[in-house]
């Protein structure tokens, strides 16, 4: 299980809502700005237009000042049209003009050229002014004129100057009037009506400052203010709005109006000090901003507090839960917090004890599916089984198994502390009656896992027989158990309890959930076990039954053979090997090797041996044997077929070989030779394949030996390197001891160890009789009759009697013998012992037993005398109380020796 | 361990029993018990052919007449074909077999007998 990792590109909760946090506060200051300006614009607007107004009405008042001045000169000229032109007919009526106004500087005349004709006061009377511009335009025919600022004798202080035409009745321009006065005379009365931060100024028509109530005295430069695009505009007409810095003459942030007087072309600059208004209008917003920033601060402090309280231990819980998804044990951080974080915890502590268990749980099973069938042993794996549970599912377990007599034994038992189940042990052979009240008969009849989560008394003594019994468990501590049944084929064959000791283990339906998992495990192993031994002891029956234990024995031949079997685990191979007597005489060895294993293999092997001794029972030849085999057996698995026939005799050999490997030949002088020659092995196609016999002639006192693959093909080594390290081998073997060879031979080649492959050794020693004389002792059975003839047949071979006359001599002693066999003896073991010799021509033999001498009843017996004295030159039967010996003689015709 | 082994084959009506092997005391029985086995009622006897027989001894000679005795009780003949070089032929003329059971060197002798006297 893996859980994906948060990607960095994704934000932690308590990063996002921070910044959640800070962005809602942003977004809440920036409309806080935004409405906030707003608003002091509009309310800037709307004092803006109060400006404008006030500019406007002190406008009016200049203009009304102006108009009133052009009226009262108008009125004048109308007078002075018609008094004579000069300083006395004038100088009365100017005066009064010029006190009733109380605003002129001056009240005068003059005449069309520009000198001074009359003035109130008679001030400056024969002055010239015709240089004045106003005059200049006066002159030129303008009816009246408004001068600019014009500059008085003090620079600072300026004059404004109105003429007018003095026309006479009859129309004729006589001369003009001029008035003048000083701005502050007009804008004195205006100011005082003005607010207190009212600041007023009056410009004339070129846009120079004339008046101004800040009183600060300008200089002829910082008067003209024309440049100013604001200025242009209201000495264009244009009323204009100011705010911010484009308040002329002032130093500190005003608002106001440009307010032009049409009359006169000026324009009267009206402004307020900004200062206090923004105050007034920003004051509240300010509050509103503290409250804001408070707001942030507590928002911030919340969230910081929720991020300590919440955030931080769930990033651990993520960390924790992160760390059990991994695989790890990690400690849950332990979280004071709010309830559902509690509660959180609480959750996740459950779910990783929950994956701990299960996990743990998981691996127990698969361990228990490892260790189970790593064994194919039903006590190794009971054993295992219970290594397993104790401790970790439980306090002690105790195996059950059901017996052949219907009672149930406890078979294996565990115990957590060693001192304890050893006394657990000598509670003695406990056998409990299947289909009883015993809560494990119980189990197993109901073949159902039982739970007992609280052991009770009433419990204990079912499962206990004795008081004494009762005791040991109470002891020992039985508090909460589980059985389970260990059923194969739907039926319970045995029984697992586990028993808890301690209250802390108290099983759960979870527990036996797992205990019967393991359980079901468990006896699959042993049903595969059972499977497994039932099958090996079959296989291994059949071999065994196939391998001869008592082999065919000849004096003089030594057979041996050996079967090893591989490795404990590996099935039973299909090595196998006969050897039988040959009708016609001799003997027959046989060794082969099916393919594959098992009970299938041990089936194929029988009907190779059964065969094979049919057909040599039949007389066929090696190569005959082979043909028939290979076409009378459906053979699904390949077989490969050694077939030899040895003459004890003649000492040769015949074989025939279906792909087995070659037979050797050691002789005596420590030679190896391999008996090569032989055809495909035998397989389904293998009728179409011609068998052939081989001979060999073997020296007197050789071995053959016969062996089966798993001798050469040792792991890890080419068959060649096998056979040339047997060679090796070979060379220092015992050869005239078969027995002994075959130890040399498997030490040599698997150092005794059991092979991957089973191993199949037989090896015949061809002795050499003693010429001088043979002496025998056989059982008293008729099976011996043929070993004797054979051997007869051989040591007066050996002794280069006539084939004719051994087969007399060995008809006589046969009968001899048979006689001994047949009436000396009763049931029961006994031997007869025979003794030959050659005297020259003449061939001695003994046949003595020990048993009672019957005399010879009825036709059949007299005729076995009969032929002894028929084919020997004499016979003598001795007979007394301790046996009967037959003494025989005959002289025979003899060959030269070799 | 003894082996020896019985083929019959009918030849002009006329069964013929090869033995082939060692006849001794551990399997004169059963070659005894095979070979009137051989001889069908119908037939007018059975013909034992000892050619290939490389023993013989008091047991085999023995089954021998036995097996006379129980064809003559149901009036069928026996011939034996035994070669003139045979070894086991000085065993049977030891015992007399020849004065009950007529001996012929080869097959079609003993089967031209069997007619004869059928």
């Amino acid at each position: 299980m893996r859980i994906r990792w948060v990607s960095p590109r994704r934000w932690r909760l308590s990063t996002s809502l921070t910044i959640t946090i800070v962005a809602l506060a942003t977004l809440l200051v920036l409309v806080t700005v935004l409405v906030e300006r707003a608003l002091v614009t509009e309310r800037l607007d709307a004092e803006l237009d109060n400006a404008v107004s006030v500019g406007m009405i002190a406008a009016a008042e200049v203009d009304r000042f102006l108009r009133n001045i052009e009226t009262t000169t108008l009125a004048v000229t109308q007078f002075l049209a018609v008094e004579p032109f000069n300083q006395q007919s004038y100088d009365t009526y100017l005066g009064r003009v010029y006190a009733a106004t109380g605003v002129l500087r001056s009240l005068f005349v003059t005449d069309l050229e520009g000198t001074v004709v009359a003035a109130a006061f008679g001030e400056g009377v024969g002055a010239d002014l015709s240089a004045r511009p106003y005059l200049r335009t006066l002159r030129a025919g303008a009816a009246t004129v408004w001068s600019e600022g014009l500059p008085l004798d003090r620079p600072s202080q300026l004059m404004v100057a109105f003429g007018r035409v003095i026309a006479t009745p009859g129309g004729s321009r006589r001369g003009f009037l001029i008035a003048t006065f000083q701005p502050p005379a007009l804008m004195g009365a205006l100011t005082e009506s003005l607010p207190q931060d009212a600041r007023v100024a009056l410009l004339d028509q070129r846009g120079a400052v004339i008046y101004t109530s800040a009183g600060t005295p300008l200089t002829p430069a910082e008067r003209d203010l024309s440049r100013l695009p604001d200025i242009q505009r209201a000495l264009r007409g244009d009323v204009v709005r100011l705010s911010g810095g484009g308040v002329p003459l002032a130093d500190t942030p005003r608002y106001g109006a440009l307010v032009p007087i049409r009359r006169t072309g000026w324009v009267l600059v009206f402004s307020r000090d900004l200062a206090p208004l923004e105050n007034r209008l920003r004051a509240p917003f300010g509050r509103q901003r503290r409250l804001l920033v408070g707001a942030i601060i507590l928002a911030g402090t919340i969230g910081f507090a929720v991020s300590l309280r919440l955030f931080r231990p769930l990033g651990r819980l993520a960390q924790a839960a992160a760390a059990i998804a991994r695989g790890e044990r990690p400690s849950l951080p332990d979280v004071a917090g709010p309830a559902e974080l509690a509660t959180l915890v609480t959750g996740m502590s459950v779910m990783s004890r929950a994956v701990k268990e299960r996990e743990d749980a998981l691996r127990l099973i698969a361990e228990a599916g490892k260790q189970l069938s790593a064994s194919l042993d039903r006590d190794t794996i009971l054993r295992e089984f219970a290594r397993l549970v104790v401790p970790r599912l439980a306090d002690w377990c105790v195996i059950y198994l059901l017996g052949p007599d219907d009672r149930i034994r406890r078979h294996e038992i565990a115990h957590v502390d060693p001192g304890t189940e050893e006394l657990l042990r000598r509670l003695g052979d406990e056998l409990i009656p299947a289909g009883g009240r015993h809560p494990i008969a119980e189990v197993m009849a109901s073949g159902r896992a039982v739970l007992v989560p609280e052991v009770s008394d009433e419990f204990l003594r079912r499962a206990a027989p004795d008081g004494e019994q009762f005791h040991l468990l109470r002891e020992v501590g039985f508090t909460s158990a589980m059985l389970l049944p260990m059923m194969a084929n739907a039926k319970a064959f045995g029984a697992i309890a586990l028993v808890a000791s301690t209250p802390a283990r108290r099983y759960t339906g979870d527990d036996l959930g797992l205990a019967g998992e393991l359980a079901q495990r468990a006896a699959l192993g042993v049903e595969k076990a059972r499977a497994y031994e039932r099958e090996r002891g079959i296989a291994e029956t059949l071999q065994r039954s196939l391998l001869r234990s008592r082999l065919p024995h000849l004096p003089g031949i030594t057979l041996a053979s050996r079967y090893l079997p591989a490795r404990q685990e590996a099935e039973i191979g299909g090595d196998w090997y006969d050897a039988v007597f040959l009708p016609q005489g001799g003997l027959a060895v046989i060794m082969g090797d099916v393919a594959g294993r098992g009970i299938q293999a041990a089936a194929v092997m029988g009907q190779l041996q059964n065969a094979v001794r049919a057909y040599v029972a039949e007389g066929y030849g090696p190569a005959l044997i082979l043909q028939r085999v290979a076409r009378m057996l459906d053979l699904r698995e390949m077989a490969t077929l050694l077939v030899l026939f040895f003459d004890p005799v003649t000492h040769a050999v015949r074989y025939a070989n279906a792909g087995h490997l070659p037979a050797l030949v050691l002789t005596g002088d420590g030679g190896v030779t391999a008996l090569e020659g032989g055809a495909a092995p035998l397989s389904i196609v293998s009728s179409e394949v011609t068998y052939a016999d081989y001979t060999a002639q073997l020296a007197p006192g050789s071995t053959i030996l016969l062996y089966t693959d798993g001798l050469v093909e040792v792991r890890g080594e080419s068959i060649d390197d096998g056979l040339r390290r047997l060679r090796d081998t070979l060379r220092d073997a015992p050869v005239s001891d078969a027995d002994g060879l075959l130890n040399h031979v498997l030490f040599g080649m698997l150092q005794d160890q059991p092979g991957t492959d089973d191993v199949a050794l037989l090896a015949l020693h061809a002795g050499v009789l003693d010429p001088a004389g043979l002496r025998l002792r056989l059982d008293a059975s008729p099976d011996a009759a043929p070993v004797l003839r054979y051997t007869l047949r051989r040591w007066l071979g050996q002794s280069q009697v006539d084939p004719a006359e051994i087969f007399d001599l060995t008809v006589a002693v046969t009968e001899a013998f048979a006689n001994a066999v047949e009436h000396a003896y009763g049931a029961g073991d006994a031997a007869i012992e025979i003794e030959s010799r050659v005297d020259g021509d003449v061939v001695r033999i003994v046949v003595r037993d020990w048993g009672r001498w019957r005399t010879p009843r009825g036709q059949h017996r007299g005729r076995g005398l009969a032929l002894m004295r028929g084919l020997m030159d004499e016979v003598d039967v001795t007979s007394g109380p301790d046996g009967t010996t037959v003494r025989m003689w005959r002289r025979v015709r003899r060959g030269v020796p070799v | 361990m003894t082996v020896a082994s019985v083929r019959v084959q009918i030849i002009d009506g006329v069964p013929v029993a090869t033995v082939t092997g060692e006849v001794d005391i551990v399997n004169a029985g059963e070659i005894g018990g095979q070979l009137f086995a051989a001889a069908p009622n119908t037939a007018p006897g059975v013909i034992v052919d000892l050619s290939g027989v490389s023993y013989l001894d008091s047991r085999g000679v023995h089954l021998l007449f036995e097996l006379a005795n129980r064809l003559q009780m149901r009036h069928q003949g026996l011939h034996l074909v035994v070669p003139p070089r045979a070894l086991i032929r000085r065993v049977l003329l030891l015992t007399h077999v020849d004065s009950v059971i007529p001996l012929h060197h080869d097959v079609d002798a003993a089967a031209q007998a069997l007619k004869a006297h059928a």
